[in-house]
């Protein structure tokens, strides 16, 4: 039923908890999956789209703050009774998403593994807007274009990324115009390929050199996913030494 | 030219130019007008500069109709709101040293292409006289 890195990392007895309540579900570009300022009724934890956690502006613009694949797990916030985010979530590359009730999230929360998983998963999205505050303010935008497509790269497990200009010129906050001579000049250096609505990385390696500092920040070994799985590992260690 | 709601649009392309490469945008995009024009490649030219001010100021965005016929250009160092703060003489020598440095990019650009034309022309010089040759031999 999924593919969802963190749901593959919990253990049988952990699954079994959430298992019953678990809906897949298609969403298209561009759905909204919560507007700020409210309560969060559902946890979605991508099987092969791209959640944008983006604060809206007033001027009707946005910009992302974090973003989601199949590494986490993507909801208006981790608290049960907290409604004060100011974020909305934006499915930025359609996809299929397993859904879960946040009630049925926050009633698994005995089980050690569920609450690693709620602490995971919100460190990381604290992590990243720290490190996305950090990088608009120093980093060129063809540096943060690189670090964008190669971390959507890594976290949809897929080099081949449906999207279009405006998309992630909006993520970044930079014109179209900006985008499309960024692409070219990536393309021109053969390190990706690009049509209307569809971006090949060519090399990936190439794009994370080209790529910003928080490519390292922000890395695999941060991920909710990867956490969940050597939580997992240390305590089979433990048990096993015991 | 697009046609929207019975009115022509022109159509205008950005080419980017920087210390070592030329990067159109070969789809072009739609603009009222040439100051329109102007201003999203301003705006285009602030997006790119962001953080690397000292790095590129030499760098410009050319403003080209349909057809490719150069409009306008921007010299990154012109528009660079960093800079504001400084003396007009000293603001005035940055950007004159920014224009010599693009003429310079330009020189050494053209410079690179025509070697490549010439070393392309000899390869099949070479190719030719080769042919020859097994011909007479």
């Amino acid at each position: 039923m999924h593919g969802n890195g963190c749901l593959s990392a919990l253990s049988a007895k952990a699954m079994s908890l959430f298992r019953p309540y678990l809906t897949e579900t298609t969403f298209g570009e561009g759905t909204v999956l919560w507007e700020g300022k409210k309560l969060a009724s559902e946890v979605y934890f991508p099987v092969s789209g791209l959640v944008s956690i983006v604060v809206a502006l007033s001027d009707g613009g946005s910009v992302e703050v974090g973003s989601i694949g199949l590494e986490g797990a993507a909801c208006a916030g981790f608290d049960a009774d907290q409604s004060d985010f100011n974020t909305r979530g934006l499915v930025q590359i359609g996809g299929r998403f397993v859904r879960l009730p946040m009630s049925q999230l926050f009633a698994a929360k005995e089980n050690t593994e569920i609450e690693n998983l709620i602490a995971f998963c919100r460190d990381w999205i604290l992590m990243q807007a720290q490190q996305e505050a950090g990088c608009t303010a120093v980093h060129s935008a063809d540096k943060r274009f690189c670090r964008w497509l190669f971390q959507a790269c890594e976290r949809m497990e897929t080099d081949t990324l449906l999207l279009t200009q405006e998309t992630i010129a909006s993520v970044l906050g930079i014109r179209r115009t900006t985008v499309t001579l960024i692409a070219q000049t990536l393309q021109a250096y053969g390190l990706i390929r690009y049509r209307r609505g569809k971006i090949v990385v060519l090399d990936r390696a190439r794009l994370r050199a080209a790529a910003c500092e928080c490519c390292n920040s922000l890395d695999r070994q941060h991920w909710p996913s990867t956490r969940l799985l050597d939580a997992r590992r240390s305590l089979n260690r433990k048990l096993s030494d015991f | 030219m697009a046609v929207r709601g019975g009115l022509q649009v022109p159509l205008y392309h950005f080419l980017l130019k920087t210390r070592d490469s030329r990067i159109p945008d070969r789809d072009g995009s739609e603009w009222p007008n040439e100051s329109a024009a102007n201003d999203e490649a301003a705006l285009v030219a602030h997006d790119l500069m962001r953080n690397q001010e000292c790095k590129r100021g030499s760098w410009r965005i050319e403003v080209c109709d349909e057809d490719l016929r150069p409009c306008s250009e921007i010299l990154f160092a012109e528009i660079d709101e960093t800079i504001s703060h400084l003396p007009p003489e000293v603001r005035h020598r940055h950007i004159i040293t920014s224009r010599r440095m693009a003429a310079l990019s330009d020189a050494v650009l053209t410079l690179r292409m025509t070697l490549a034309e010439v070393l392309e022309t000899l390869n099949h010089a070479n190719t030719v006289m080769g042919a020859l040759g097994g011909k007479r031999g």
